[in-house]
């Protein structure tokens, strides 16, 4: 059964345009993609930076060029750093991330295989995020991580929330053998305005 | 070897020490994977607080992006830093970079006698 979590909304009417990358485990594994990461990220924001020439979208007029670029650099980085870590080793289904563009907000989706266990922990870790404020959770992982040695920082998403003040969604959808994971941000006028 | 005298860079970033005053600049983009290969730097700021320089600066100010592992990197040295108790922290920021306003004012959360010295143009 589908489970979902959070902001998550399926693709509003309203969508002005949208940009997909897609990446085939079959070409290169996913886990050597890496370094590429970065490319994605910066062409992303590039693009939706200079998409409406004139100051014409309402969003980029709020933030102005330089903090929707970075907020978008960043987002889409740590979204794709998660889904290349997270979704299953030996899967062929591609990794799917997509910005949809709507007059008043950014709508990034990214969507991965994953496996029943990662499923698991990941529903545990929306629990936390939508159970506790961001910024008191971003707090104490940053001082329980200082006295543990965990191989992920587990920051990602508490980043995207406490520091760009996104919302964040999942739908989870149960399969054989591998589940796939769809996670949202959804992105709006900074805090104040609008 | 002093901590001042060693150096880590890869594609990219590279960052580097200076014993006067005592500062780490950080150059580039550092978007390493996870907390492995973090190590090194998190070894070395380890490295930093073992030797307690009164005052210590991390130079920022032409790093242009950092992932979430890397922003934990730098939280713990701040922790470590608070724990130690005689180290005065200074951390100089670009005015122009996005990242830097978003997500290091949460290191002053951490510590609150850190001084974040943001500079207009650089």
């Amino acid at each position: 059964m589908t489970r979902v979590y959070g902001a998550f909304v399926e693709p509003l009417g309203d969508c002005w345009e949208y940009l997909t990358l897609v990446f085939s485990p079959l070409t290169v594994p996913l886990s050597e993609r890496w370094r590429t990461n970065s490319i994605s990220a910066n062409f992303m924001a590039d693009y939706v930076t200079h998409l409406f020439p004139g100051g014409q979208w309402p969003l980029l007029l709020s933030y102005g060029l330089a903090d929707l670029h970075g907020a978008v650099n960043y987002i889409v980085n740590e979204l794709l750093e998660n889904a290349m870590k997270f979704c299953t080793p030996d899967s062929t289904s591609p990794v799917t991330i997509s910005l949809e563009i709507y007059p008043e907000q950014l709508i990034f989706r990214v969507e991965n295989a994953i496996s029943p266990d990662s499923a698991e922990r990941l529903q545990k870790v929306i629990g936390q995020l939508l159970s506790h404020s961001p910024q008191e959770l971003y707090l104490q992982k940053l001082e329980a991580n200082a006295v543990e040695d965990d191989p992920g920082s587990g920051l990602g998403y508490l980043t995207i929330l406490n520091d760009y003040q996104a919302h964040l969604g999942w739908k989870i959808l149960p399969g054989i053998p591998d589940w796939r994971v769809t996670t949202l941000v959804q992105l709006s006028h900074p805090r104040g305005e609008r | 070897m002093n901590w001042w005298e060693q150096e880590l860079s890869g594609v990219g970033y590279r960052i580097y020490g200076e014993p006067e005053p005592p500062r780490l600049v950080f150059e580039g983009s550092l978007r390493l994977n996870g907390m492995a290969e973090y190590q090194p730097l998190t070894d070395w700021l380890g490295q930093i607080v073992a030797a307690a320089p009164p005052q210590m600066i991390l130079d920022v100010r032409s790093l242009k992006f950092l992932n979430s592992s890397g922003i934990n990197v730098l939280s713990r040295f701040v922790i470590q830093v608070r724990q130690k108790g005689n180290i005065h922290l200074t951390v100089r920021c670009n005015d122009g970079i996005p990242w830097q306003h978003k997500s290091l004012v949460n290191l002053q959360r951490l510590l609150p006698t850190l001084d974040l010295d943001f500079c207009h143009e650089f």
